[in-house]
């Protein structure tokens, strides 16, 4: 039986592999310099082909079928040949931002696309344990059916304590303050940094009204209090798993319009470059 | 923690996040069990679909709608209501495929834009030029600022892609001829006038030359383990591009390489100045291209004690300019007080174009050669020399060639045989050609030293060195000498310029009726007449007769006068003055300014000290293995290596070393 090493342990070892193979690529890269060869070339051909590795992940899961190693592995090698281009990157442009066009548009794009790496892989290490200390867990498919499931539940109960009680503080409370808080799902800015500040607000303008109630009209304002927590749970989930799932479509949009300039950067320093062509 | 509880009636709960479309009811609890299509189209699947059970129509409408209608289909089995058909959304995963084409598609149109634009060579450009070269593609005439430089710049991008595959790109006809050359051509061809022939070479140095280099580095450095590593082409050329990368912005320093990169090809490595930089073994040369010899160690030790009582002091003759580094040197004229007296002195002999020998007419009639035609007191015993511009006239002359070559230069009608008949022959063909000489040179005397001249030398005489040779030369003079000489025999009337009726000090040309020579008095130094003389013995020539002459002539006292301090090599232009601003690169270079800054070194003497009388005999040895050899001790690395360290005044290669050696102009 194969014994797993530690997390820490692995990640130590990737690590100074990593560490290792950049001291080895600069020092080559030093003395082809010192030797007057064409590094740009040979760090260029490094990095596309670290790239094209980078996004054959992407292949690796739609060819799934394949037996060409488990995710894991790929996820590992991903992460630490990712970290490698940042110097290879640097010894490539000799550690100056270019001040072209096009070849600006080109490190921009690496810098993009390295940095929604960077905050992918933050966001893969810290969300999906944000999202297990919540009490419920929901599919993120099913969270718009759940919320319009939870809005019909909020309006019918508010209709049938209006008939009940004779009293409207409720229903006239769910319509100014509630309905659109309870109906509408959150917006880019909640997803990206989501917090309980709406939630907070609509909880202590219920709790306000609390004096005007009766005793079977505050019950049906604790139900109210628990819509207002489920809804915050479902749009707290949602937020997460929204962003966990879009950083990955601005990753590889970056990353495949990246690729396409890197085609063209290959033929434009093949075409232009000096010598004797 | 709690799972999210199972609920039955869910009959949407398989979830589907591989599908590229989902129900466009699910959102409100009421998805359909089928799904969109693969397309994205709602198949209307939980609508009603009547059945016809018995003979009465069924109403069959999923529960997800609301099961069975009470009305149920009309009697032709149609169904009464109006079909639901829902707004299927993409899934997730297919707005992310959307997106990422999007992306693809965005950047394709944005390259293929850039191609096709009016900007797109400032889209492609790298970055900024530097500032010479910027300027020069700034003109409105240059049309296409990248093809200037780069062949690519006038192909199109299929013929990019198809070098890239290394497929050779046709360069269709109407295209410029530079999409055929290299990049390097093309620096080459603007920088042609700026760099030596050899400029892609190593050192802009000849293969032949570098490989001599080599083999004498390696005796000097026998355990060195370097060697070139540098890509070249099949001809050993190194590309411009190597060294000078462009495209850094304005300021960028494109001569710009590290120590590393200088001592890559080199036989040893040079990482450091003070501890493998080679001891400088004659340093400070003689300046290669300053053709004036001046001895320091004997002006300072004793010409100028012993002549001049005076000091001798560097800053008489060698000031800083203020608009450049090089150091000036002062004219004749600091030279004139010492030295015109005596060079005025050793050229009174004077160039002698025609001298008349003494012929033995008896022993000419003794074999059949009767009136001969020559003045009465030039008839005697054979004696005369023949003049070295004489004999050089005469190899011209189709009668006396023969015996001026077999005689050849510096010969004599002294060494004449009055009893050998050839000899006596021999001697009056060439005396007759003297004759037609004098004649010839009587009518248009610059014609004929060109005629004979170029006949005699094989090639052309260039037009000033003619000019020179025959400032003043009259034609009457010469006429009038002869008809004195050959016609008035005994009663030879003076011309005006005779010996006797001129100065000695005027200079000129003159008749000596006395020893029949008509000859040129120079007129001190810098003579036009004397300097056109020494670049004609100086020019290159195949004919070795005349080479030789050429040799000899050249050590006479008269040349003598003028190479004791002009060092002049074969050429058609001779170098006669240090030229003003150094325009030439050498290998090794020194700047002044930054170092007569400190005080201690403002003092000459503290790093130029001449030989003393001790090292005379040491400095003769030099002088003579080697013509660059310097007047001064050399200067030891461990001076320069005191202040030139790596964190000091820094001890980079280029500081002290040009790279491409030979450079003549700059570029316009």
């Amino acid at each position: 039986m194969t014994r797993i090493l530690p997390f820490r342990t692995r990640r130590l070892r990737h690590l100074s592999m990593t560490i290792l193979a950049t001291i080895g690529i600069v020092l080559v890269v030093r003395n082809q310099r010192d030797q007057l060869s064409n590094a740009a070339f040979s760090t260029g051909y490094a990095l596309l082909a670290i790239i094209l590795f980078l996004i054959a992940f992407h292949w690796r899961k739609k060819l799934a079928f394949l037996p060409l190693g488990n995710a894991s592995t790929w996820m590992q090698l991903h992460i630490y040949l990712a970290i490698l281009t940042a110097p290879l990157f640097g010894l490539h442009i000799q550690w100056r931002f270019p001040n072209g066009w096009f070849e600006s548009l080109l490190a921009s794009l690496f810098l993009l696309t390295f940095a929604s790496g960077v905050w992918g892989l933050y966001l893969t290490r810290t969300y999906p344990r944000r999202l297990a200390q919540c009490s419920d867990q929901y599919l993120f498919e099913r969270i718009p059916s759940i919320r319009y499931q939870l809005q019909q539940a909020t309006r019918e109960r508010i209709l049938q304590g209006a008939e009940r009680f004779g009293s409207t503080t409720l229903a006239d409370f769910y319509h100014r303050h509630l309905a659109a808080y309870i109906e509408q799902p959150r917006g880019v800015v909640f997803c990206l940094l989501p917090n309980t500040r709406m939630r907070r607000t609509v909880t202590q303008e219920l709790a306000s009204l609390n004096r005007y109630l009766s005793e079977q009209e505050r019950d049906l304002a604790n139900e109210l209090f628990r819509a207002i927590r489920k809804k915050d749970e479902l749009d707290y989930q949602h937020a997460l798993q929204w962003t966990l799932k879009s950083w990955l479509v601005v990753h590889l949009m970056l990353s495949y319009a990246l690729l396409t300039c890197i085609g063209w950067h290959v033929v434009m320093a093949h075409a232009f470059h000096g010598g004797w062509r | 923690m709690t799972q999210q509880p199972y609920d039955s009636s869910d009959r949407s709960g398989y979830e589907r996040p591989a599908s590229g479309w989902r129900c466009g009811d699910e959102a409100s609890g009421n998805a359909c069990p089928l799904g969109p299509s693969r397309l994205g189209v709602c198949p209307g699947g939980t609508d009603c679909q009547p059945i016809n059970s018995g003979g009465r129509w069924l109403c069959t409408r999923s529960a997800a709608r609301g099961g069975p209608c009470e009305r149920g289909p009309h009697a032709d089995g149609i169904c009464g209501r109006a079909p639901h058909q829902c707004a299927p959304q993409p899934t997730h995963r297919t707005r992310r495929k959307r997106l990422v084409l999007a992306a693809i598609a965005g950047t394709l149109g944005l390259l293929c834009l850039a191609i096709q634009a009016s900007w797109r060579w400032e889209f492609h450009a790298p970055g900024p030029l530097t500032d010479s070269h910027a300027q020069l593609l700034s003109a409105s005439t240059v049309t296409n600022r990248c093809a200037a430089c780069h062949p690519a710049g006038n192909q199109t991008a299929s013929q990019w892609a198809a070098s890239l595959l290394a497929i050779s790109p046709t360069i269709p006809s109407g295209q410029s001829a530079s999409a055929n050359s290299s990049q390097t051509q093309l620096c080459l061809e603007c920088h042609r006038e700026s760099l030596s022939p050899s400029a892609a070479q190593p050192h802009s140095v000849p293969p032949t030359e570098l490989t001599r280099l080599t083999q004498a580095a390696a005796r000097r450095f026998p355990t060195a383990d370097r060697g070139a590593a540098i890509k070249t082409n099949h001809a050993g050329e190194i590309a411009c591009a190597v060294c000078h990368q462009e495209h850094h912005g304005s300021k960028h320093d494109l001569a710009f390489v590290t120590n590393q990169q200088c001592s890559n090809c080199h036989q040893t490595s040079f990482d450091d100045f003070e501890r493998h930089h080679p001891e400088f073994r004659s340093w400070p040369r003689r300046s290669p291209t300053s053709p004036i010899a001046f001895d320091h160690a004997s002006h300072l030790g004793k010409h100028f004690p012993a002549a001049k009582n005076a000091s001798f002091s560097c800053a008489d003759c060698h000031r800083p300019s203020d608009a450049s580094e090089v150091v000036l040197v002062t004219s004749y004229h600091q030279c004139a007080s010492c030295h015109e007296e005596a060079i005025r002195t050793g050229t009174s002999e004077g160039l002698r174009l025609l001298q008349l020998p003494m012929l033995d007419t008896d022993a000419m009639q003794d074999i059949g050669i009767d009136d001969f035609a020559w003045p009465e007191h030039a008839q005697g015993s054979f004696d005369g020399p023949l003049e070295p511009l004489m004999f050089l006239l005469l190899l011209a002359d189709l009668n006396a060639a023969e015996v001026c070559r077999e005689w050849g230069p510096g010969a004599d009608f002294y060494d004449v045989d009055p009893d050998d008949e050839d000899a006596v022959q021999s001697a009056a063909k060439v005396a007759e050609a003297i004759r037609q000489l004098g004649l010839e040179l009587g009518e248009n005397p610059a014609a004929v030293l060109e005629q004979r001249l170029s006949t005699a030398f094989g090639r052309e005489i260039p037009e000033p060195i003619l000019g020179r040779l025959t400032t003043g030369l009259s034609p009457d003079l010469i006429r009038m000498a002869f008809h004195a000489w050959f016609e008035s025999v005994n009663n030879a009337e003076e011309s005006s310029t005779s010996d006797q009726d001129v100065s000695p000090q005027i200079s000129g040309w003159r008749v000596n009726a006395n020893s029949l020579r008509f000859w040129y008095r120079p007129g001190g130094h810098a003579d036009p007449v004397l300097r056109g003389w020494i670049e004609l013995l100086l020019l290159p020539v195949e004919n070795e007769l005349v080479a030789d002459a050429q040799r000899a002539m050249l050590t006479s006292p008269l040349v003598a006068q003028c190479t004791t301090c002009h060092v002049l090599s074969p050429s058609d232009t001779a170098v006669w003055q240090t030229p003003t601003t150094d325009v030439r690169k050498s290998f090794t270079r020194f700047a002044h300014r930054p170092h007569l800054i400190l005080p201690q070194l403002r003092d000459c003497e503290s790093c130029h000290q001449p030989h003393t009388p001790g090292d005379v005999s040491q400095t003769a040895n030099a002088s003579a293995a080697t013509s660059s050899a310097s007047d001064f001790r050399p200067i030891v690395k461990q001076q320069c290596a005191a202040c030139h360290t790596r964190h000091a005044a820094g001890n980079h290669c280029l500081q002290c070393h040009h790279y491409h050696v030979n450079r003549m102009t700059p570029i316009e």
